[in-house]
């Protein structure tokens, strides 16, 4: 090749990498607190993003009411992570270096949430998992820059274990999970708490996502004699496992982790819904509701009516939980920027020293050993039948 | 056991199915079509949407779910195959365009179904339960299996007895020759694509009867389907058909007796076992090249 | 010229982190340079050697991993854990040649697909070694500033530099790869493996020489990849990978040296410049790969580059003793080639049938026969390209019936193709050089390195070969696309490449159809002229001008057997053999024949005659 065409080449190079790195402008200063979003917009997380979004969507704009021309407007800046770790890294490289945000809220997915962690720490920027319910996000140690606006996993594991195997006396539990980074932990916690109660469990298969034949794991569970079964797993998989069971003949209740309260549960399976039960927030379940849910229920129906996480009833349904968790990460992440005037660097310290802030779900108070905004004390059981979630009884282990 | 075999044999007719209609593409064409999953898919996803958000009934929604994967199979033919007939790119051309119009019908159905959920429709059968010798089969996995079944003995019918089945088979054997008999082969290949994506198109409505439906429906199965079609022969419809149940059956009993983790490599490992030995595959005949 | 080209490129990846230094620019470059290395070993397997591999996603993995466990779980230093990675991408590639060498095409992708995400189900359920699903994290990494060589703490700038010398190091083997005769070697497998073979190449081992190769360039960059990121998860390498592998050489320019770089930047700034869902870039890369072959068939490289130069190949000049001797040894009197009771059936028929013949050095064998009789499965056979065959071959009074053809071709047999079998894409110096494959000696690792035995080793042959082009009046075309050349100098150019092997045998298969006059001249001095050589030829013809023209002695074939042999005097008149080309004689038919009949029989013989060379009717 001749010089003129490597020259020409080189060239091209050049100019490329230029565009590639010329997005990174000289650092922004203004009055705008850029916040960072980031989740899978496609796939069978996407309805916690989409349910995320319109919250933080509705935070967003109050706030920017509130405060125009006072000094601050929020902005949302979005990142698709199609539930891929790579892709969720990549997604927060950009928010920290490019963007410029003063705070992360997801990756989504806690498999996708959890290598972005160093690179949040490193950055020391705020980083919020409004969704992610890793149980390592916050136990045993807190990790600096990350707090938790959702029910870890651990909490959940201990509620179901402890419900199954000491209120209803269930016996031989067989478990199935999902292989993904959320099923394959939360199961095995699950499964370390019903040791610590004195029981085994009869069987841990896996599965693959989106398998659509679960009869080989299934028979093994039923030739242990399972009296339940529990399922860790993301969506509509875990509509596959009940019609597996419903199948073979198992006749023994379904629990799950609170994955399992998403539309397409008990959509799909309609009838066949019956006798499966989860735990989750009982905040939209009591017939008393708190004043600052009463709230946001009607601001959410006034603005989305009768969408999927609202439910079609006049009441909002369990799954406007989902929407909530991230209206107060995002609150109280507005509340803690306007306190140090949109400093990245003091994000951090400021929103661990929160107190009471009244938050949807609950009061929020983070110290530096619990960066747990709901403690553990509000969940309870719920039954999800053919109408969708009910609560069947409160119950604290 | 036998309850094993059963789920085995269901699934294994799905990939069967698939066999079959990677089968009738390349009977006539000699391209393997990289796209046959995503047809699979939005035949499927089609069906299940109309039916689920538009309350259309099955009479209607199943021809339009097969109408619209033969269409883009035609499509498929136009843009991505017939360019390349005599451009000398060899089997490279083909496989990279295939697969290209593939990963197109895979980010467009993302795009248009989003994240959303269908009910499981049960068009096919509500899902009941019958007891045969002490094993549970549902409605559905006997339908498949008996469909699959019942389209290959009339695929073989017209494959054998009909002069559209001859010209087909001609039109495999030499594009030239069966032009200068008066066959139209750039419409035999169409006829071809558009069978194929039509079995492929039936396939994904069957699947949608028994599992959750969604954009990535295709991925696996396609390779499965594949690994079946290879299996067995390709170019040979029962030896498809064998290879589909034959992994099916292989996947089930091997989550069951070794361990769930190795279902999805059960597929991949057969194929990979019989082509080192025999590449012709089970019922494939040997093809000698002239030199 | 082409110095100071690369000096500015050079000079360019130096200064680019003085320019912008942020550490998300400097992470994007280092990954671009990954991209580099990643496209480049994907173009060595599929530009060069031709076998569509869509599984080396599952050796990027392996690559990442290998490096990532090695430093995060076993605390080996970078320096080891990196090569030993790379090492190990390279005998992991060997699992995807195995199928390579029974299957090709479609099979190949689908297997190598296969492959792919079988190497991802590993990953996931290897969970004690790779951390399944939740990964493997804490890997060194100068993003989380752990990373350290010898006591230093690496930064991003040192990270990216480093890259992107592999990467630089990268594209000089690559180069040198290329331009060698293994790079050639790998070229005409995947033109024509019937042919490579048929010049003495092992086809074999250059397919799996190719994936060894690409394999380590593949788990290079995996490792690098995994010290940037910091964290390996199953996720990283499905099957968009794959595509994303697949698509930076084929738009880049597939079998070129700088395609594949010039398709990483294309597809690692794609993404930044569309900034939408991934989705709709996904939906792109689909359109892309689908429009690909229709529309930019070489890829941004071939567009830039020139097509269709006719330079006439420049005769570099050697010292007398440095040119390679064009001598054959001569074994006279000892027969070179005895084929004894040769028997071919395909299927129920029956191809040959105790066939015997014998080649001698400086004599030319002529095969004649009606059409089907045999006479190219003859030569296939004894070319070992047919390896189902009863009866004995010896080549120099030495078995041959065990060999491939490849250990023939080196064994001295050299032989042309009833249809053209030429490497077309590749120039016709490039052709004829690949038939003296058997006379090069370098190892695969001095030619990567560029050595300079290896250098003077390419001088020599190039040399020789250019000569031996002159004499077929082809050097004015050397550096032509050979599927563009006329067909009577492709066929030439196929004897050309047959001779430049110095061959002691040669088997011809109808060399002189569709020459024209002053062709068939050049042909018949070229065979003569190796015949004095001391070259035993065999030449199938129907040309019975031709044959009678050159043949030292004619044996001749009817339906897989000898019926007739000898001088050619004494075969033109055989009755069998004018029997065989007519059908039956009169004589056997019995009776009196009608008048007509007689005259017909009358106006075939007679210029049946003066074609054998008779006398004139």
């Amino acid at each position: 090749m001749s010089a003129h065409r490597i020259g020409r080449a080189a060239a091209i190079l050049a100019a490329a990498m230029t565009m590639l790195t010329a997005g990174s402008a000289a650092l922004a200063q203004d009055a705008v607190l850029k916040i960072g979003f980031v989740g899978p917009y496609s796939g069978p997380s996407a309805e916690y993003t989409e349910a995320g979004k319109r919250a933080v969507t509705m935070a967003v704009d109050e706030f920017n009411a509130a405060w125009k021309g006072k000094g601050f407007q929020a902005e949302l800046v979005e990142k698709d992570d199609v539930s891929n770790p790579t892709r969720g890294i990549n997604a927060v490289n950009e928010l920290v270096s490019r963007d410029k945000v003063i705070a992360i809220m997801g990756p989504v997915n806690s498999g996708v949430f959890k290598p972005t962690i160093p690179v949040t720490t490193e950055a020391g920027l705020l980083h919020l998992a409004w969704m992610g319910q890793d149980t390592e996000f916050t136990r045993p140690v807190a990790i600096p820059n990350v707090f938790r606006f959702a029910q870890p996993n651990f909490a959940q594991a201990k509620q179901l274990a402890s419900y199954m195997a000491k209120k209803k006396g269930l016996k031989r539990i067989g478990v199935i999970h999902d292989n993904t980074a959320y099923g394959k932990p939360g199961a095995a916690e699950f499964i370390a708490e019903l040791k610590a109660l004195g029981v085994d469990a009869v069987g841990d298969e896996s599965f693959n996502q989106r398998d659509t034949d679960l009869t080989a794991q299934l028979m093994k569970l039923k030739q242990a004699n399972a009296d339940s079964i529990l399922v860790w797993a993301i969506g509509n998989d875990q509509a596959t496992v009940k019609r597996g069971m419903l199948k073979l003949g198992m006749d023994v209740p379904l629990y799950g982790a609170n994955s399992m309260v998403s539309l397409g549960f008990w959509t799909v399976l309609g009838d066949m819904a019956k006798n499966t039960y989860t735990t989750y927030f009982d905040t939209y379940a009591m017939d008393t509701r708190t004043p600052n849910a009463n709230a946001f229920a009607q601001k959410y129906f006034k603005r989305y009516g009768n969408d999927k996480y609202y439910g079609p009833g006049k009441d909002p349904y369990f799954y406007l939980v989902a929407p909530a968790q991230a209206y107060d990460a995002i609150n109280a992440t507005l509340k803690v920027a306007v306190e140090v005037k949109g400093d990245p660097k003091k994000m951090v310290a400021a929103m661990q020293a929160l107190r009471d802030f009244p938050g949807v779900l609950g009061t929020v108070s983070f110290t530096p050993e619990n960066h747990d905004a709901y403690g553990t004390a509000s969940f309870s059981i719920l039954d999800v039948g053919p109408q969708g979630p009910r609560l069947l009884e409160t119950y604290k282990y | 056991m036998l309850q094993l075999l059963v789920s085995g044999l269901a699934v294994g007719s799905i990939y069967a199915l698939v066999a079959l209609s990677y089968n009738a593409i390349f009977r006539t064409s000699q391209v393997v079509n990289f796209a046959q999953g995503e047809l699979l898919m939005i035949g499927g996803l089609l069906t299940v949407g109309l039916y689920t958000w538009f309350g259309m009934s099955i009479w209607l929604v199943f021809p339009l779910g097969v109408g619209l994967a033969v269409v883009v199979g035609l499509l498929i033919e136009r843009l991505a195959v017939r360019p390349l007939h005599g451009k000398g790119a060899g089997a490279h051309g083909w496989i990279v365009t295939t697969m290209g119009t593939g990963i197109i019908i895979r980010a467009a159905a993302f795009i248009a179904w989003g994240s959303r959920d269908a009910p499981m429709p049960k068009y096919l059968g509500g899902g009941r339960v019958v007891h045969i010798a002490g094993v549970a089969v549902s409605e559905d996995e006997i339908l498949v299996i008996v469909a699959v079944l019942a389209i290959l003995a009339l695929l073989e019918l017209v494959n054998r007895y009909t002069i559209l089945g001859k010209a087909l088979r001609a039109t495999a054997c030499d594009q030239e020759m069966a032009r200068l008999v008066g066959i139209p082969a750039p419409r035999m290949v169409a006829a071809s694509f558009a069978l194929g994506s039509g079995l492929a198109a039936i396939g994904g409505i069957l699947l949608t009867n028994v599992a959750v439906s969604s954009p990535y429906m295709g991925i696996d199965i396609g390779l499965k389907g594949f690994a079946a079609a290879a299996l067995g022969g390709l170019g040979s419809p029962l030896g498809g058909v064998l290879g589909g149940l034959i992994i099916g059956v292989a996947e089930v009993l091997g989550a069951f007796y070794v361990s769930s983790a190795i279902k999805d490599a059960i597929a991949l490992v057969l194929l990979f076992a019989l082509l080192m030995l025999r590449p012709a595959g089970l019922l494939g005949r040997d093809v000698i090249e002239k030199v | 010229m082409k110095r100071i080209g690369i000096a500015l490129g050079i000079a360019a990846i130096v200064a680019i982190p003085w320019i912008w230094s942020e550490a998300h620019s400097l992470k994007l470059l280092t990954l671009l340079g990954i991209y580099i290395l990643l496209a480049t070993g994907m173009n060595i397997v599929w530009g060069l050697a031709g076998q569509i591999s869509l599984g080396q996603n599952g050796l990027y993995a392996i690559g990442a991993y290998a490096s990532g466990v090695l430093t995060a779980k076993l605390s080996l230093p970078v320096l080891l854990a990196v090569p030993a990675a790379t090492l190990l991408g390279g005998l992991a590639a060997c699992v995807i040649a195995m199928p390579a060498l029974r299957v090709k095409g479609f099979y190949l992708a689908m297997i190598s697909l296969g492959f792919g995400i079988l190497v991802q189900t590993f990953a996931k359920e290897w969970a004690s070694v790779t951390g399944g699903v939740q990964g493997l994290e804490n890997i060194p990494s100068p993003t989380l500033r752990t990373l350290q060589v010898g006591g230093w703490r690496v930064t991003l700038t040192a990270y990216y530099y480093a890259t992107f010398l592999l990467a630089g190091l990268g594209l000089f083997v690559a180069s040198n790869l290329i331009r060698s005769y293994w790079g050639r070697a790998m070229a005409a497998v995947r033109e024509s493996e019937i042919a490579a073979a048929a010049q003495g190449i092992f086809v074999g081992k250059v397919k799996v020489a190719a994936f060894v190769i690409g394999g380590m360039y593949t788990a290079l960059a995996g490792a690098l990849y995994a010290h940037q990121i910091a964290y390996v998860s199953p996720e990283a390498f499905d099957v968009d990978m794959a595509v994303l592998i697949l698509i930076m050489p084929l738009v880049g320019g597939l079998g070129t040296l700088w395609g594949p770089a010039v398709g990483a930047v294309i597809f690692l700034a794609l993404p930044e410049l569309l900034r939408g869902l991934w989705q709709y870039n996904l939906l792109i890369y689909g359109i892309i790969l689908t429009a690909s072959f229709t529309l930019f068939p070489q890829g941004v490289i071939g567009r830039l580059r020139r097509r269709g130069q006719t330079k006439p190949v420049q005769a570099v000049t050697l010292p007398k003793a440095e040119v390679a001797s064009t001598q054959r040894p001569m074994q006279s009197g000892q027969p070179s080639l005895i084929a004894s009771g040769i028997g071919v059936r395909f299927g129920g028929l029956a191809a040959l049938d105790e066939v015997d013949l014998e080649l001698h050095p400086g004599r030319i064998h002529a095969l004649i026969g009606p059409n089907g009789s045999g006479k190219s499965t003859l030569v296939n056979v004894l070319s070992r390209i047919y390896t189902g065959y009863q009866g004995t071959i010896q080549i120099n009074g030495a078995s041959v019936d065990g060999l491939r053809a490849d250990q023939a071709a080196r064994a001295g047999l050299a032989r042309t193709f009833q249809n053209l079998r030429l490497f077309t894409d590749l120039s016709a110096l490039d052709n004829a050089i690949i038939g003296a494959h058997p006379k090069f000696h370098a190892n695969i690792v001095a030619c990567m390195a560029g050595t300079r035995r290896a250098h003077q080793e390419e001088a020599r042959e190039r040399a020789t070969i250019v000569a031996l082009l002159d004499t077929f009046h082809l050097s004015a075309r050397g550096t032509m696309r050979a599927g563009d050349l006329s067909y009577g100098d492709q066929k030439m150019l196929e004897l050309a490449r047959a001779m430049a092997k110095r061959p002691g045998l040669l088997l011809l298969d109808e060399p002189a159809a569709g020459l024209s006059g002053v062709e068939i001249d050049m042909l018949r001095k070229a065979i003569c002229a190796a015949a004095a050589d001391g070259v035993a030829v065999l030449v199938i013809e129907h040309n019975m001008d031709f044959v009678m023209g050159i043949a030292d002695e004619i044996t001749v074939l009817d339906a897989g057997r000898r019926i007739s042999q000898g001088l050619p005097a004494a075969v033109r008149g055989d009755k069998r053999v004018i029997e065989a080309y007519l059908g039956s004689t009169v004589e056997d038919a019995g009776g009196e024949p009608p008048s007509a009949p007689r005259t017909a029989e009358r106006m075939v013989e007679a210029p049946l005659a003066s074609a054998m060379g008779g006398e004139s009717a």
